[in-house]
């Protein structure tokens, strides 16, 4: 049962037969496929993608209703790829999805090395950063287009970016300012952050910092959740690092980790909104989005996987979804070929968001709204880094050192 | 309670009985689970049918005894007596309707069946089954020429306008268009077929013989960030060879010159324009606005919008009867 994902359609309720009867369905259909009396040939594949990405333990849950997935991510992916030949079958156009998942602790030089030299070149990384810029800077990526379909660190975005990566999902600094902006608007301007002790929880903890200095929001403090101590529980530890003696309106969580993030509503000293990771988040996918179409995309994902679709999910459903819609229509299939197509006017890529998208030339970053959900529901869509000429500077990809962030908080 | 309903009455009996010109708007609405019915004179309410849940796509039938509405939540057609002003049966098109096409002897509904990636074929009457054809994914609007030898389905997410036989039930072609197609239109002469593509931006015209896209009209407008001109509903007047093409979050409506495919101007009308509506006798253009919840009346001499008439939440499309 802890698994089980509830629907909120009626008919999404037998959303799990339906998946085994697809399932039943796919099975005969490949039976079909297979049978010498098959009259017309399946199409030559068009695009041959490689998905890499490294096995891991499932990320804690916080909650019981969340499922247990280990993975995440390549269902986005097998999702678009599904979709792609459902509608490339009309125009006699097939996809392959090829998968790499190095172990949990592989070298995943050779391993990506010997696949990527096998491949088209056309990767989507569903990896951290670390792995990202191991894979980035092999001899044999060097003429690859990685798609970047998880991290959202901003190095990789400025002093770390690579000419052969583009990144799908927004960085911790989009959506610090996405935040921010909603913040601003509404006065909330007193705020406590409250960082994980990891790198990512440290960078986006940056990002509002500095989005504090531009909003004027007064941080009247921070601290940095490690763990708890012994014989105190997490709420405990919250309770304790959150007596700040100023009045504060809002924590800002950054725990990317799931260490504490969950438990920060209602364990705070003060009474006080929550924002970040947790709580009110920027995001470019949850579960619960439907505008824009999207909610046929979370029912047919539903339909494959038998669970949300996640937001990591979705950074691997888009990246392969770019893919072929730079095969389509800009009849391209080599990676430098895709990739000057998606940087031209010509190209962009749907996304259930009301806009097409498109890629920033200067930090490989895909310009998108950011939808603003609190725990259950949608409060708002940020636009403000979706339309071409804004916030992007003249340096080129990896040109400018990133400015080191301030790391005094401001009163 | 009983006095309004009484003026109802009154005023539904006054307009079909004695108002010569007095038509009715149908118009459903998406999050109130029901079809608005608007006197199309005084453009007062003369009733708020309930339907099923989720009521989109809308068609009136020939001789205008019914309305056929799509309540894709239910995964049924509700069936509305344009005499009774009540749904008196529902039809089952398979899962998940979001818009239909009836063809033009009313015989037969033809479904967009949205979650399913097919095309359902019902005889209106009995509504038995006719067929189903697998087309691209998300399929949206539907359009069938005036012989039923040719009709077209636009599947949004696959980009593509599906051309098939209703006769034979197969695919003759399949033509990629612009990102989110949503509505495919016949042109008058029934020589080119239509499609808005909403995140593209465009309408391509595709040639009915050769099913290939001639044209593709795009949209400027001073002041509106492109990616909120999002191309919907289109409706042709064919005594003025003009083309009517709702644009979405631009909130305007594009008169386009059929003969030379340029836009002559834009109507400002409702936020998120969906569907249009033209009066039978093409005087008046109604344009259904998703979110101001209402419907902009365009007089189609001036090409001036007269009034807005507010309906129920997210309206979303419309059906006329004379």
């Amino acid at each position: 049962m802890d698994s089980q994902y509830l629907y909120r359609r009626s008919k999404e309720e037998d959303v799990v037969a339906a998946y085994r009867a697809l399932g039943v369905a796919s099975a005969v259909l490949a039976l079909l496929a297979l049978s010498p009396a098959q009259a017309d040939p399946p199409p030559a594949v068009a695009l041959r993608l490689l998905y890499i990405s490294r096995q891991a333990p499932p990320p804690p849950r916080a909650t019981l209703s969340e499922p247990v997935e280990p993975h995440y991510g390549l269902m986005g992916a097998k999702f678009a790829l599904q979709e792609l030949n459902s509608s490339g079958k009309f125009l006699a156009e097939r996809y392959e999805l090829l998968t790499l998942q190095v172990g949990p602790t592989a070298d995943i030089h050779s391993a990506a090395g010997k696949a990527i030299s096998a491949s088209q070149g056309l990767v989507i990384a569903d990896l951290e950063p670390g792995d990202l810029l191991a894979v980035a800077d092999l001899k044999e990526a060097s003429g690859a287009l990685i798609l970047d379909a998880r991290t959202s660190d901003d190095t990789l975005r400025a002093t770390g970016c690579r000419s052969n990566v583009y990144h799908m999902l927004p960085s911790w600094t989009m959506r610090a300012e996405a935040l921010g902006r909603l913040l601003a608007r509404k006065g909330w301007n007193r705020w406590l952050l409250l960082s994980g002790g990891t790198t990512q929880d440290q960078q986006f903890a940056s990002a509002f910092r500095e989005v504090a200095a531009h909003n004027k929001a007064v941080l009247v403090g921070e601290s940095t959740f490690i763990q708890a101590g012994p014989d105190q529980s997490t709420a405990d530890a919250i309770a304790r690092l959150t007596q700040e003696t100023l009045p504060y309106q809002l924590v800002i969580v950054t725990d990317t980790a799931e260490r504490f993030g969950a438990e920060v509503l209602f364990n705070t000293a003060q009474p006080a909104l929550v924002a970040g990771t947790h709580g009110l988040s920027a995001v470019a996918w949850d579960p619960q989005f439907r505008d824009f179409a999207a909610r046929s995309v979370q029912y047919r994902f539903g339909l494959l996987a038998a669970r949300p679709m996640t937001e990591r999910d979705y950074g691997n459903w888009l990246a392969v979804t770019a893919f072929g819609e730079a095969f389509t229509r800009g009849r391209v299939r080599d990676a430098r070929g895709i990739e000057t197509y998606m940087m031209s006017r010509g190209f962009q890529v749907a996304a259930n968001k009301g806009m097409g998208l498109t890629f920033r030339s200067t930090d490989h970053q895909l310009r998108q709204p950011l939808l603003l959900f609190g725990p259950r529901s949608l409060v708002g869509i940020d636009h403000a880094e979706a339309e071409p000429g804004t916030h992007e500077s003249a340096r080129k990809c990896g040109e400018k050192p990133l400015q080191p962030h301030s790391t005094q908080p401001s009163h | 309670m009983t006095s309004r309903c009484n003026g109802w009455y009154l005023v539904f009996f006054t307009t079909w009985s004695f108002g010569a010109q007095a038509g009715m708007l149908f118009i459903s609405d998406e999050r109130d689970n029901k079809v608005t019915v608007l006197d199309s004179v005084s453009l007062s309410i003369i009733k708020e049918i309930p339907t099923g849940r989720r009521p989109r796509g809308i068609v009136i039938t020939p001789d205008s005894t019914e309305v056929l509405v799509c309540a894709g939540d239910d995964n049924r057609i509700d069936v509305i007596d344009t005499r009774k002003l009540a749904v008196t049966r529902s039809l089952n098109p398979g899962p998940d309707p979001e818009t239909l096409g009836l063809s033009p002897s009313g015989k037969t509904v033809y479904i967009a069946n949205e979650d399913d990636s097919m095309l359902s074929m019902l005889d209106r009457l009995s509504g038995k089954l006719l067929g189903r054809i697998a087309v691209g994914i998300e399929p949206e609007g539907v359009a069938i020429n005036s012989t039923e030898t040719l009709a077209v389905v636009v599947s949004e997410s696959s980009s593509m306008a599906h051309f098939f036989d209703p006769r034979t039930q197969r695919l003759t072609a399949n033509v990629l268009v612009d990102s989110r197609p949503r509505v495919a239109e016949f042109a008058p002469e029934e020589h080119e077929v239509w499609v808005s593509a909403e995140i593209g931006g465009t309408v391509a015209v595709i040639d009915s013989q050769s099913k290939e896209v001639k044209r593709k009209i795009s949209f400027s407008i001073p002041g509106v960030r492109p990616e909120f001109i999002q191309p919907e509903g289109i409706r042709f007047l064919k005594e003025r060879k003009v083309a009517f093409v709702a644009l979405g979050r631009a909130n305007r409506v594009a008169v386009i010159d059929t003969a030379s495919y340029e836009v002559k101007s834009y109507i400002e009308v409702g936020r998120r324009v969906w569907q249009l509506g033209l009066s039978p006798d093409g005087t008046t253009l109604y344009a259904v606005n998703g979110l101001t919840n209402d419907v902009s009346v365009i007089d189609v001499a001036s090409m001036k919008l007269k009034r807005s008439v507010a309906v129920g939440k997210l309206p979303w499309g419309i059906a006329i009867a004379p």
